[in-house]
Order: structure tokens, then C-alpha cells, then sequence
């Protein structure tokens, strides 16, 4: 009698075990059978070259995209490796940043940043480069220049300039480094007032922002234009931290996720009270519209320019245990007034907009030409936008 | 009777071992991990700020994995594209005279489109063919029309995995007169083959073909999907896998030109730069 029920037990215990298996199973059951049905007419008819590691982490890849998240992604070993050199603020390259002149059809450097290899081998702003790896190239090579500087495998780079203030040609070879890349340019643009731009928040960022703060201290800079223009975001904690640094107590930005939970940040009592004015445009994104939506519901500054790009969700690298990652939209967030910007953007309270013509030659603009500075420039004379703003509401 | 009862235990273990090896497993080749899909599916269940939809997850599967092979005639169709192809037709062929030519644009190729065309052949005149926009992968029918036009030649070839390397020959050609060959980028697969061919008896306009050696065919599912498979490889007649064909003579245009056309809704035949330049190319009918 004890056998029997023993054996009743254990046979009960085996076939529940059986059963939740395949229940487990059974979901991926039409997905695995047609997976196969697939892989049979690839093996049977297929003509090209199979590559079985990018076959299969394609499966991955396209359940990521099925989502119809824009801002998914699935990362191969690889790839999530080479993203944390993109948001770490550092990259292998040259310590150069070029532009794109649409006009002239030419790669132009703009900018050769200080112990950088492309500084100690004699580069040059305005250097125009004519040869790249042994080729010619024009303005219409500029991805190609651009992704070789950044990703080549090659240590060395070979490149030729063309200096115009010489009318001379120089060849170069110069080896990639680790280069910290500057997020932050600070400078005066007259006597009194200050400009920091913020190109994107990365990991050095927030280093780089209290140093140009320091700076238009040094400076007795008596007001500062915030220029997130055409700052497409990046890390979100980066951008409470500046945001934290001009804000007096409060709620910098809430966020809340899938299951509702709402989490607030929060500005400490100590900032910097200089008179300040923010330049957004429709391509400051995300993180740019936390820092800008944050100054304007407080009233610490008026934004001029143009509607920002409308960003108000946020997105969470989640890595996987062996080496690859996934990023997914994993929150809204609100600004202090506790409205969601997503697909409508920060209305500027002064809108200016630029000309096709300038915004094709964005990077090479004059001051003067910037009619979005300029405006700054003026409000920010008129008088200090906290105190009048806090006039005209009494 | 303990040592029964391990045996009886044993036996259940190994049968309910088996049949789960089994069902998880099918017939797939190890391509692929359930465990890690099951662990993404948890991740994005957990963590996704919006609703999911099962069915766009699994049909992203199956467009990922075919995408993994990197191949631009190698794709996923969902139930609900197939239906729009089926439902897609095309006037093979059009024709429009001019004073001393005849301008025919092929619009597709299937089975007996070489008898249309040579219908609509005139050999009292010069003959503009145009094949831009033209994606061919019935290769028969591309050496039918191959024989309208050409000597007894080598052609090309055809590389499957069911039959080896095919070699297809053009017969004589009964049709003389000149030929001028627009193509462009778009102008794809046994399009290439077909403008290779008839290469060295045309004067060719327009811009370099896309250069896809590729041909495909179609399979449909039970549950109404299918799939594009490359299955075949075309080499030219010396057995080079083919590759972007430039044209004699390039239609390039200012920004302005390019602008001024893209302003315009609809374009008539004698303002389309491509057939403008071969109007001009058209050699004397003799």
C-alpha cells in the first residue's frame, strides 16, 4: 500500500514536471517549427554566403525592432562594447572635429583640441582635407572621413590638408589615441556675457559644464547664453546634474515607468543665480529638453529660437548576462509643470528662426550672422528675465 | 521491490527528459536560442513602456533572421504583403513613336513577354528600349529576348544550388535595327544581365545599374507568409560574377535641373532627361 502511493507520487510529480515544460515550450512552439522551415529552404536554395552568427543574433535584433519602439535596439557583444565608448565621452581618434561646408563641397576641420596627436603633428582650424587613405576626397566622402576617423582599425591615418591662408598642401600621418572629446565650448561673446554650448550630455559633460561655469566667474561674466542647440541628449542623470547646478530646491524632472512608478528628482538649494537665456532649436532633443523644459517652468530663463524636437520618453540600455544588451523605451518623463513633451516639444518664449541659407552653413556661422544669438544677446541686455518676469505676474 | 520501483522511477524520468528535449528542440538547427528569446520576451515585458503586439514581435523574428544574411533579395513577407503583391499589375510593355524611332519601355518580364515585345517590334525604324526601374528574374524569358536581338552568342550564366552552373546562348536574331539602351540604378538583376547582353549592340544612356548578381523567387507559406530567396547567381559570358554596368553615355544633371524635375508632379516622355539624351543618341535608321 505505501509502494502504491509512493508510486502515485512520484508519477503525478514527473508528469506535472512534463506538462510545465512543455507549456514553457509550447509559446515558442510555431516560432522554432517555422524558424526551421526557414533555415531548410536557406540550406536547400540560398546562393549567398551564411553567416550563422549574424543569422542568429538577426532573430534577436528583429524581435527588438517588432516592438515598433523607435528608439529600441538590440546590440551584439560588439556593438554594445563600442557603445560604451560613445557615451563614456572618450573615443579612439585624432582630436579633431570637421565639418561638412554643403556649399564649398569640402571636409573642413573646425576645431584641433589641445594635446591631442592631431594637435602635436600641426593641424590647423580651417585645414581642408584633401586626401584621405590614399584617396582623393570632397565633401560628398564626408560619412566615409568621418566613420574612418572614428571606427578604422588602422592605428595610423594618413591625410593630406590643404591650408588655405598658405594656398599649400601638407601630408600627414598621425596615430588615434584615447581622446577625451569636448561636449562643453565656453566663450565670451562680449565683454559681459558669457556662451556655453552643450554639444551632448555625455559622461564628461557635467566636469566640463562647471569648468565653463568657473570660467565666466573668472570672466565676471554678468549674464550666460545656455546654447542647446541641435543637442540631440544623451545621459538623462548628466543633464539633472547641470540642470541641478542652476536651480534652486525642487523637482528638476519626474519620470514614470511602465508600472506606474513615479520617481522625482530633485535640485539642492545651492546654484548659480547669473541672468541666463537658453538657445533650443527642433533639434535639441531629450536630455537638452529636461535641461531647457527644467529653466523655463521655473522661470530662471527665457528660451529663444525655435520649438524644440519633442523627446519626452526615455530609454534604458538593459545588458544581458552573456555580453550583449537591449535598449528599450522605458519611461515618460515631466517637467517640474508635470507635462509630458513627447511629439510636441518646448515652446521658446522669444521664437526666432534661421534662414535655410544659415542653418546649411550652421557650423561655420559668424556671430554676428547668428540671428538666434543675437536675440539672446538682447534680451538678455534688456534685463535680468527672472526679476521681470516676476513683475509682470504681481 | 525498491529496486523495481527505481527502475519504474527511472524509465518516467528518461520519457519525460526525452519528450521535453524534444519539444523544445524540433528539428532547429541551433541557429538560435529559445532561452535567450524567452529572457528579451521577460526584459521587454518587464521593462517596455508601451503595449506589445505578439504577432509584429514574431513576424520581426523571422524578418530579423532572414535579414541576418544580409542579402537584398532575401526577405520576409508577412501574410499582409503578400496579399498587396499579389494584387500588384504591370503593363508589360508600352510604346510611344517618334518621328524616327520607336521608344518601348519594359515595365516587367514574365513568361511570354519576348512574344509582346516582338509584336510591338517596328524594323523599318530605330528602337529606343528603356529597362530603367526593371527588376528581372525569369531567365528564360531574358534569353527569349536576347534571341529577338543578337547573333548566336554566349550570353551569361546562371549559378543554382539545385543544378550547378547554367549556360545560356541567344540563336539568330532576325531583328537589325539600331538600339539605344536606357538603363539606371534601379535596373536590377536579370535586368543587368539583359542590358550586358545587348551592351555591345546598343549605344547605352542613362546611369550605372544597381549591380546585383542575385536572382529570386518567391515562397508562399500555409499561413499566408512567405518568403524571397536568392537562389541563383548570374556571371557574365567569361564566368565574372556581375557586377554595376556604366553606361556609353551618363545622364548627369545640375542640382538645379534635378530640383526643377522634382518640383514638377508629373513629367511627360519628351522632359525626361534619360529619354531626352537618347532621343538625341538615335543613330540613323539604315
Amino acid at each position: 500500500m505505501k509502494r502504491k502511493k509512493r508510486y502515485i507520487v512520484l508519477s503525478t510529480l514527473l508528469i506535472g514536471i512534463l506538462c510545465t515544460t512543455t507549456a514553457y515550450t509550447n509559446k515558442y512552439q510555431n516560432v522554432v517549427k517555422k524558424l526551421a522551415l526557414i533555415e531548410k529552404i536557406i540550406e536547400e536554395e540560398y546562393i549567398g554566403e551564411i553567416n550563422a552568427y549574424k543569422l542568429q543574433e538577426g532573430i534577436y535584433k528583429g524581435f527588438i525592432n517588432g516592438l515598433g519602439d523607435t528608439y529600441g535596439t538590440y546590440y551584439t557583444n560588439a556593438e554594445y562594447e563600442a557603445l560604451g565608448e560613445d557615451i563614456s565621452g572618450t573615443y579612439k581618434g585624432i582630436g579633431i572635429r570637421m565639418y561638412l561646408d554643403q556649399e564649398e563641397n569640402k571636409i573642413i576641420i573646425k576645431e584641433v583640441f589641445d594635446n591631442t596627436p592631431a594637435q602635436k603633428a600641426g593641424l590647423i582650424p580651417d585645414d581642408q582635407i584633401i586626401k584621405f587613405a590614399g584617396k582623393s576626397v570632397s565633401g560628398s566622402d564626408y560619412n566615409y572621413v568621418v566613420d574612418c576617423v572614428a571606427n578604422s582599425k588602422d592605428k595610423a591615418l594618413n591625410l593630406t590638408v590643404y591650408r588655405p591662408s598658405e594656398q599649400k598642401m601638407y601630408p600627414f600621418q598621425i596615430t588615434k589615441e584615447n581622446i577625451v572629446y569636448p561636449s562643453v565650448y565656453f566663450n565670451m561673446v562680449d565683454e559681459d556675457i558669457a556662451k556655453i554650448q552643450i554639444t551632448r550630455f555625455e559622461e564628461t559633460t557635467y566636469d566640463q559644464f562647471k569648468e565653463a561655469l568657473m570660467q565666466s566667474e573668472a570672466e565676471n561674466a554678468k549674464g550666460i547664453i545656455l546654447d542647446l542647440r541641435n543637442n540631440p541628449g544623451g545621459l538623462l542623470r548628466i543633464a539633472r546634474d547641470i540642470a541641478n547646478a542652476l536651480l534652486p530646491e525642487g523637482v528638476i524632472v519626474s519620470t514614470r515607468d511602465k508600472a506606474g512608478k513615479v520617481v522625482e528628482y530633485e535640485s539642492d538649494p545651492i546654484y548659480i543665480d547669473t541672468p541666463m537665456v537658453v538657445l533650443i532649436n527642433g533639434n535639441s532633443a531629450s536630455a537638452s529638453e529636461v535641461v531647457a523644459g527644467a529653466l523655463k517652468d521655473y522661470q530662471r530663463a527665457k528660451l529663444i529660437g525655435e520649438t524644440s524636437f519633442g523627446k519626452g520618453i526615455v530609454q534604458t540600455i538593459i545588458p544581458l548576462s552573456d555580453g550583449s544588451a537591449i535598449k528599450l523605451t522605458t519611461s515618460q518623463y515631466f517637467t517640474p509643470n508635470g507635462t509630458c513633451i513627447q511629439d510636441i516639444g518646448i515652446e521658446p518664449d522669444v521664437p526666432v528662426a534661421l534662414p535655410i541659407e544659415k542653418m546649411l552653413r550652421y557650423n561655420s556661422l559668424e556671430a554676428e550672422e547668428d540671428d538666434q544669438l543675437q536675440k539672446a544677446i538682447e534680451v538678455l541686455k534688456e534685463s535680468s528675465p527672472v526679476v521681470e518676469d516676476e513683475e509682470s505676474k504681481g | 521491490m525498491k529496486q523495481k520501483l527505481i527502475g519504474i522511477a527511472s524509465v518516467l524520468i528518461i520519457i519525460a527528459l526525452g519528450l521535453s528535449l524534444l519539444n523544445s528542440a524540433a528539428s532547429f538547427n541551433g541557429y538560435f536560442s529559445l532561452n535567450k528569446l524567452k529572457l528579451l520576451n521577460e526584459c521587454v515585458d518587464e521593462a517596455y513602456l508601451y503595449e506589445t503586439n505578439d504577432v509584429a514581435l514574431e513576424q520581426g523574428i523571422y524578418k530579423g533572421f532572414l535579414e541576418g544574411l544580409e542579402n537584398e533579395d532575401t526577405y520576409y513577407v508577412t501574410a499582409e504583403e503578400m496579399k498587396t503583391l499579389n494584387d500588384e499589375i504591370v503593363e508589360e510593355l508600352s510604346v510611344t513613336s517618334f518621328d524616327n524611332c520607336d521608344y518601348i519601355k519594359l515595365n516587367s518580364v514574365k513568361e511570354g513577354t519576348s512574344e509582346t515585345l516582338k509584336e510591338a517590334l517596328n524594323d523599318k525604324k530605330s528602337l529606343i528600349l528603356d529597362i530603367r526601374n526593371l527588376d528581372v528574374d525569369n531567365m528564360e524569358e531574358i534569353q527569349k529576348i536576347c534571341n529577338l536581338f543578337l547573333d548566336e552568342t554566349a550570353l551569361f550564366r546562371l549559378e543554382t544550388r539545385d543544378t550547378g552552373m547554367h549556360y545560356y546562348t541567344s540563336t539568330d536574331g532576325s531583328v537589325t535595327m539600331p538600339i539605344v539602351l536606357i538603363f539606371n540604378q534601379y535596373t536590377k538583376s536579370g535586368a543587368e544581365a539583359l542590358a550586358l547582353a545587348l551592351n555591345e549592340r546598343s549605344l547605352s544612356v542613362g546611369s550605372e545599374t544597381h549591380g546585383d548578381p542575385y536572382i529570386k523567387r518567391m515562397i508562399s507559406f500555409d499561413d499566408g507568409s512567405g518568403m524571397s530567396i536568392a537562389y541563383g547567381k548570374l556571371y557574365d559570358q567569361y564566368g565574372r560574377e556581375l557586377t554595376a554596368i556604366a553606361p556609353d553615355v551618363e545622364v548627369s544633371l545640375t542640382r538645379e535641373e534635378l530640383l526643377e524635375l522634382l518640383e514638377q508632379d508629373e513629367i511627360t516622355l519628351t522632359e525626361d532627361p534619360y529619354v531626352k539624351l537618347a532621343l538625341d543618341s538615335v543613330p540613323p535608321f539604315s
